[in-house]
Order: structure tokens, then sequence, then C-alpha cells
């Protein structure tokens, strides 16, 4: 989905109205860090920043108490993280934040958040997962709005590429799954599977057209299909494939235009959660057949959406992007428990 | 140009016509430089209007449009760096809220109706002025927040111009003009090139330890050639006709808190105007036509776009006055065409306007006022009717009162409407009302004048069109969504000294500017009440000038208050003074005149930012040669 805010921010330009181009430069309400406060586990929200010319910042959470704090890269760095942040990831007492337009990974030692290093120079990263025990990371990068994109494979420890991996157009969801990586190509049909030992490329999937989520459910991995919309091409409707070995089986959508996107997994594990124009729905991983949306569980659209695998289930609202959003927590009966303020443009989140 | 000299010779033959040329009586400052005014639309009571001093044209040849409007009162300009994209806020107002008219026509593109201001070159444009306040039922659809004019005036004999500009960061500049006066007719032609790196060294706040970098692919280049012809065909009649053509490339550099650009934004445009003025019995009448073909290309070879994106316009008006007494009683019909392409067009898209505005005005003694009403349908559709209201009262020989109401409007542009995906063909036209007043007095006292205005703004907006992401859809798209207000006051005061031959210019601007959401879409309630972003509640501008027959010296202040840069208020651009100071001398050659001018800008070498995380220059020197063959 991102890909497609990020073409028109730099088609932006041309055309924008100033009233979305906005960013931080100071804060009038400077967030106190809590001293006693670790980041070793809890919710971290990557904000992507003001539409365009912004800063990401990373809200953090506490998982027990709900206690907010904004923009914690910042306050323990005294530097901005960078324009459009995209996810993050950690391994041990290592953060890493992906930035897309600053091109970097930025290291934070989880302790207290300060830098530990960057990598610089990527083209256009993503996507991050840790591969296991590895001690490895991989980065998807989209290289260009137009060619093929790449996988970069980070050592944690010395904060080095060690290999990059040409893939498909635009990947951006990536997921560590029976001990392999998977890399879904958002702009075509395929997603990529990925030997960490040799760090080569083991088989390509053919799955629904627009790949956008993966998640891993014992010896299956769901992958989520947009689908084609009507306005990229000959509309196409959404699918939910399941990649067993080297087998998959796609299920889709009964209508031509449902594009789902969000998929996670509910922290029972029973169920899969996605969303759709008309809310977030629930689906049987067991089921079979054409997806039959029906009634969503939560009536309701989010920027981002997600499950905490130790809690609630989190949807972002980014408002209009210039001022801060809201993350709105519900319980896993998916009645609303709360509301948190965060940064601005929500797009992700990592639980920890 | 075989075909464009068909176009000229078609508009011979359309249509009768004329434009007025009376005074223009608004309150001026008396050294700005009075324009010729020749159409009634321009001739408004009760709006104020702002032109460059004539020692800044003369110092400063090469500026754009936006180097002069950072200087200038009630304007608030924002840009992403020099020769960066720059747009205008007035009074709160949008960047697509407010026009460019070029002798007369509107300028703007279409698609997404924010003009460039970097992209007006004044030496090309000859003359320059800017009009605060609603014109919207003159000049129809984004005249909002005031209007910016665009004319050459016509010269008074032969005469001709050269002047060469040298610039910190690689920044060169030349341009020739040229005049010729005969009986029945005139010639000017008026040619710009620039060339400039833009390497200029900034403290990189988002990195760590405050690197200090140097801006990288910033560089631009650009090149404009204006011709126009005039021709008196009878003592009645005069005919007028205008080529204006630009090309600029530059590219877009990244912000601080990006890695690199690639991107390099290409924009040509060939505009021609063509008008046709004189009177018939008690009928004053004018014609005039116009067309527009622009076309803005960008790429970015690290993302791989190489994009095109092209509209014209064909305007066309006529306009009939009459007299009768202290009344006069105005038509005017105006149409336009436009059309647009675009690889996010799913075809090329086509619009027609259709307006008419009657108008009448009283010019008394002491008082003058004007009513007008524009009715326009776009498509066959009715857009909102647009009364004004404008007066103006003498009270006595040093005070003045103004008044001026009128509703408002903007039409979702190209972009809005028809953009794949996320275009929203049901969009409706912002709307809303505005009215202002305010007092202005004047006297003078042996060598002494003195010069003080101020008043009172108010506009209501609604329907403002917002882009919004849809994330279950995975675009952005267009909403008819807030609903705004803004209000605020302007003050103004000026003093001048004349002494022999010295001649002494201080003048101070001052303007409040509170711009709020009063409606917003659900879910953001919590901006309600506050201020739009990059509008500052405070500016302030201030310019000294010292003239001796052949040395000048000028300094130049402006000040823009906090900004903020998120529309909850929580972020924002601190304080920012600016200084500029220049010292320049003339000497007369016989009937030629050779001028020398130097120039410091932010002399005071603020590090600072228009466009959060967009570096601006610090401390920079100019120096500029001009030559004037047979000066006045």
């Amino acid at each position: 989905m991102k890909q497609h805010f990020q073409r028109f921010s730099l088609l932006a330009l041309l055309s924008s109205s100033l009233y979305f181009t906005a960013c931080k430069e100071e804060i009038t309400t400077p967030p106190v860090p809590d001293p006693a406060a670790a980041y070793g586990s809890g919710i971290f929200v990557v904000n992507e920043g003001p539409f365009q010319n912004g800063t990401g910042t990373i809200t953090f959470i506490n998982r027990t108490n709900a206690a907010v704090q904004q923009d914690v890269f910042q306050v323990a760095n005294n530097r901005p993280l960078g324009n459009v942040a995209q996810s993050m990831a950690s391994y041990q007492n290592t953060g890493m934040l992906v930035v897309n337009n600053a091109g970097k990974v930025e290291f934070v030692d989880l302790k207290d958040f300060k830098s530990t290093g960057v990598i610089e120079n990527m083209a256009l990263p993503s996507g991050i997962v840790v591969a296991g025990n590895t001690g490895k990371a991989y980065v998807t990068e989209w290289v260009s709005f137009t060619g093929n994109g790449r996988v970069a494979v980070i050592d944690i420890a010395s904060k080095q590429v060690l290999r990059r991996i040409t893939v498909g157009a635009f990947p951006n969801a990536v997921a560590w799954h029976n001990n392999r990586i998977f890399v879904a190509n958002s702009n075509q049909n395929t997603v990529v599977e990925i030997d960490v030992q040799a760090d080569t490329i083991l088989r390509t999937h053919t799955v629904g057209d627009r790949p956008n989520g993966l998640v891993s459910v014992g010896n299956s991995l769901f992958v989520l299909c947009s689908g084609t919309p009507s306005w990229a091409g000959t509309e196409t409707a959404g699918a939910l494939a399941e990649i067993v070995g080297s087998q998959v089986s796609i299920r889709n959508f009964t209508a031509v235009t449902m594009h789902p996107n969000n998929l996670t997994l509910h922290p029972n594990g029973g169920s899969l959660l996605y969303q759709l124009t008309d809310g977030v729905h629930s689906l049987l991983p067991t089921a079979s057949g054409s997806i039959s949306p029906g009634t969503p569980v939560i009536a309701r659209n989010f920027y981002h959406f997600s499950a905490d695998p130790q809690g609630l289930l989190y949807g972002t609202d980014a408002k209009d992007f210039v001022s801060n959003g809201v993350v709105l927590r519900y319980e896993r009966n998916f009645t609303l428990k709360d509301s948190l303020s965060v940064g601005i443009a929500p797009g992700s989140i990592h639980y920890r | 140009m075989k075909k464009w000299s068909g176009f000229f010779v078609l508009g011979l033959f359309v249509g009768p016509a004329v434009w007025a040329q009376t005074a223009d009586t608004s309150l001026r400052l008396p050294w700005v430089e009075v324009e010729e005014i020749r159409h009634p639309a321009e001739r408004q009571p009760g709006l104020q209007r702002q032109s460059p001093d004539s020692l800044l044209l003369r110092a400063l040849p090469a500026a754009s449009v936006a180097d002069w409007l950072q200087w200038q009162g009630s304007a608030s300009l924002r840009t992403y760096g020099p020769n960066g994209l720059a747009t205008l806020s007035l009074r709160g107002s949008s960047a697509q809220q407010n026009t460019v008219l070029w002798e007369g026509l509107p300028l703007l593109n279409p698609m997404n109706g924010t003009p460039d201001l970097n992209l007006y070159p004044m030496w090309l444009l000859g003359g320059v002025s800017l009009q605060t306040g609603s014109t919207a039922s003159d000049f129809g659809s984004g005249a909002i927040g005031g209007a910016l004019h665009f004319r050459q005036g016509i010269p008074q004999r032969h005469e001709a111009a050269v002047f060469t500009e040298i610039r910190s960061f690689g920044d060169y500049a030349g341009g020739v003009s040229a005049s010729v006066r005969a009986r029945k007719g005139w010639y000017q032609i008026r040619g710009l090139y620039r060339t400039a790196q833009n390497n200029y060294p900034y403290t990189n706040i988002a990195r760590f330890g405050n690197p200090t970098e140097q801006m990288a692919h910033a560089a631009h280049a650009q090149g404009g050639l204006l011709q126009e012809a005039g021709w008196q065909l009878h003592p009645r009649w005069r005919l007028r006709a205008a080529w204006w053509m630009q090309a600029h490339r530059r590219e877009l550099p990244a912000s601080m808190t990006e890695q690199q650009s690639t991107a390099v934004q290409a924009d040509t445009a060939h505009r021609f105007a063509l008008s046709l003025t004189g009177q018939a019995g008690r009928w004053q009448l004018a014609f005039r036509q116009g067309y527009l073909r622009e076309l803005n290309h960008f790429g970015d070879e690290r993302l791989g776009f190489d994009e095109r994106h092209r509209f014209t316009a064909l305007l066309q008006e006529i306009s009939a006055v009459t007299t009768s007494g202290r009344h006069e009683f105005s038509q005017l019909l105006q149409q336009a065409y436009y059309t647009a392409s675009s690889p996010n067009f799913n075809s090329r898209e086509r619009q027609y306007r259709l307006a008419w505005v009657p108008g009448w005005r009283y010019n008394g003694t002491k008082t003058t006022a004007r009513l007008q009403m524009r009715v326009e349908t776009v498509d066959g559709r009715l857009v909102p009717i647009t009364p004004s209201l404008q007066a103006e009262h003498q009270i006595n020989n040093k005070w003045q009162w103004r008044l001026a109401g009128s509703r408002t409007y903007r039409l979702p542009g190209f972009n809005d409407l028809y953009w794949q995906p996320g275009g929203n063909a049901n969009l409706q036209p912002e709307n809303g009302w505005q009215a202002e007043s305010g007092v202005g007095w004047k006297t003078t006292l042996r060598s002494w004048s003195f010069v003080a205005g101020g008043g009172a703004f108010w506009s209501d907006l609604s329907d403002w069109i917002i882009w919004l992401p849809n994330s279950s859809l995975g675009y952005w798209s267009p909403q008819n969504l807030r609903r705004v207000r803004s209000m605020g006051w302007e003050q103004q005061a000026a003093v001048l000294w004349a002494l022999g031959k010295v001649k002494l210019r201080l003048h101070g601007d001052y303007a409040y500017v509170s711009t709020t959401h009063r409606e917003v879409a659900t879910g953001e309630e919590s901006l309600l009440g506050k201020q739009l972003i990059y509008i500052p509640r405070h500016q302030a501008r201030a310019r000294f000038f010292v003239e001796y027959p052949s040395f000048f010296a000028g300094w130049q202040y402006s000040y823009n208050g906090l900004r903020f840069t998120s529309s909850d208020n929580r972020f924002f651009l601190p304080n920012q003074h600016l200084h500029q100071i220049m010292l320049g001398g003339s000497k007369r050659l016989g009937p030629h005149v050779l001028l020398l001018t130097g120039t410091i800008h932010n002399a005071l070498n603020l590090q600072y930012q228009q466009i959060a995380w967009r570096p601006m220059p610090g401390r920079h020197y100019q120096i500029t040669l001009q030559f004037n063959f047979n000066a006045p």
C-alpha cells in the first residue's frame, strides 16, 4: 500500500498543496524519558512522519500500564530519525529501524534507545525481519518504482550488509517461516523463498496478485494478496494463498472489488484477521473455498492493523497525516479498550 | 511559430473592445511606481495593491517574484529553497487560493492550481503588483487571498538595457531588454538567462553532531523571452500582442531527512496574449484573448520516473463599459477552455468555463463604490454565484476609509478531479465569504511625507479540499472536509524625506493572521481552533532606502513568527529574522547610465528553513552590473 503513497509523495512536488507538507522542527512539549523505563519489552509504534518533508518517529507504549513515550529516538539521540520510517525489528538488545527515503537502517540499544550504528546508502528500504537466531536480518529494498527490488542480508553484530539478493518488483512484506525467509513482491504475484544458509533463492511461489502480507501459522505461510485494483489495470479479486513446502493453494475473495490488506494472526492463534473497506474481518485458516467476508468484527478502517502476540489488537488512525495519530486498542473479543496518542502517520507496529 | 501567427491573425478579427485607463484610486504609498491600469477589473476600490520599489528592480534585476514577495508585507512565502517550489499565502490562504494574472489573463495551471513564484522572473515581466483581498467576482476561481498582476508598461522612448549578475554558489544571470517607440506603435523585448549551482553549506540538524554539509543536486537553469508589440490602429483603437516563452530546469534536492535525490523537473511554457481596445460611441470596449501551453516534465532516474504533464488554456474575454454621469455600467463575458494530459489521468481531460459579470460603479467626488456579480458555469454546471461590493470614501484630505466584501470560491483542480487513483469527480468548489475594512492616512510636513494605513479582514471558507489517504484502498483521495476561518489585521506606515538631493524612505508592515479550523472531519476534533500549518500569526517587514543622486543604500528586514508544521500545532518552525543590505551607484555617460550594485543576502547568516527540513542559504553575496542605453 505504501508504495502508492510514496509515489504520490514524489509527484506532490508537482501537484500538492502545502497543506499536507509539514514536519517537525522543534518539539513544544518534549517527551521526557522515564529513566526507569527500558525498551526491552513493549510496543513500538513506527510513525512514518509528516508527508513528504518530515521525519519519522518511534512511540513506545508500555504493555503493562499503557504509558506512552513519544519520539524516543529523538529524545535519546538528539536528532531526528529520518524521512519515512517504515518498520522495526529487534534482536537481543538491538533494535533496527528502517527509514525509507533516508535510505538507512538505524541500530539502537534497547536499554536506552541510543544509536549504536547505521547502515546507509540503502535503496528505499522497507520491511525487515530477523532470521531466528542466525544473527542476520533481512531488509527489503524497493530500489526503484519500475524495476526489480532486492533483499539486503545484514549481519546484526557488525552492522554490515553481507549480501544483496535480487527479487521481484516492490518487495515489501518479509517473514521468517520454517527457517527460511519469504519475501512478497507486491507489484507482482510472487513470493520468493530464500535459504538463509547460502542466502540464495530456493524457489519462487506464484500466489495472487499483489501480495501484501505474510503470516506464519505452523507449517503454513499465509499470503494475503490485495488483487489488482481497477485504477492499476484489469481489476482482480484479492486472495489468500497458503504455502506449505513447495505447494501453494489459493482462495479467492468472492467479489473482484475486494482488495484486502493488513493480515495478522489473532493472539489466540486460532484465526487470521485482515482488513477490507468496511473494517476488520476474521477468517479461519483451516477453512477452504472462496472467501466471503460477511460482517466485519471491527467495523472501521485503520491505517495499520495488527495483533500483539502477547495481548491486544492494535489499529492506527493517521488522521490528516500532519498531526499526531492515535492507536486504538481492542480486546481479543474486538471490543474497544482505549486509544493512545502516538506520532504522525503511525504506519507499522513492532511487538516485543 | 507559423501556427501561432495564425492564431494572432484570428484574434484581430474577433470582437471589438477597450480597456479603461483611469488611475487606480486605491490607497498607495507614494514612492510605489504607478502602473498603467488597463482593465476595469483592476480598478477596484477598497482593495490594496503593492508594487516593488523601483530601486529593488534596479538592484536585483534577476530576482523572481518569490524573491520580492519575501520582503513584502501581507505575503507569506513558502519555499523549498532557492529556485525550488515557492508558493504564496495571503491572509491565511492556501497556495491554490491566490491567482496570478498576466495581462489580465489567469496563468494558473488547471491541474494543480498552484503557482510556482520562482518561475516568474521580474526582469521579464516588466511590471508586477500584489493585490490583497478577494477578487473572485472579477477573476473567478482561486482569487481568494489575493492576486498577482504581471503587466508590461508602454515604452515612452527608444531604450535598451543589459545586465549581468554574479551571485554566490555559482549563480550567474544576464539579461537584455530593448524598446522601440514609434508614433503609431511600439515594440519591446526582454530576455533573461540564469543558472545556479546552489551548492551552499548548511547545518544538517537531522544528522548526529549537526555537521555542516553542502547542498547537493540543487542546480537550476532558466531562460525566457518576452516580446510585446502595440499598434495605435485608430485614435480610439489600440491593438497589443505579447508572446512569453520560458524554460526552466531544476534539480530537486533531498531534504535533510532524506538520503539523496535524483529528481529533476523541467518546465516549459508558451504564453500568448492579444488585446484590442477602443471606443465605440458611449461604450468602451475590450476584447482579449490568451493561449497558454505548458509542459511539466518530472523525472527521477533512481526511482524510474519519467512523466510529462501538459495543459493548454484558451482564454477569451469581452468587456463593455459605459458611463452615465457618475455611474458606470459594465458587462464582462469570459470563457475559458482547458485541456490537460497526464500519465495519471485516464484520458485527456477538458473543462469549459463560461462567466458573465455585470457590474455597476459609482465615481463620486469623495466616494467610489463598485457592485458586481459573477455568474459562472463549468461544463454546464452552475458554480456559486459570486457577488462583491467595494467602496472607498475620502473623509478629508488626510483620511480615507475603505470597505470590501465578496463571496469567494475555488474550483477543484484537474488533479483533484481526475488523478488516478484517487481523483474525486464529485468534489464541490471551496466557497465562502470575505470582508475587510480599513483606513488610510497621509500628510506632508515641509520636506517630510507620512503615510499610514491599517485594516482588518475576515474570511470563512467551507468545503476546503484536502487529500487524505484511504488505507483500505491504498491511495489518497481529496474530499470537501473542512471549514477554515481567517481573521486578522494589517498595518503599514511609511516616512519619506526629501532634502535637496537626498531622498530617504522608511517603510514598515505588520500583519496578524489567525487561520483556524472551524469544522473538521470526524475523528479530527483535536484540530478545531488550531492554526493552519505554515501560516505565521505574526509577520513584519521593514525597509529603509537612502538615495543620493549617484548612490543608494538599502536595508530590508523580514520577520516571520513561529509557523506550525503539524496541524495539531505540536511542531513548529521558530521565529525567523532576515536582513538584506544593498549598496549601489550609477554613472551617467551621456544619454546612457551605468549601474553597479552589491547585495548581501541573509546578512546575519541565519540558518533557517521556510519548509521544514529544507535548508535555506546563509549569508551570501551578489554583484550586479547594468547598462541602460538612452536612459531617462
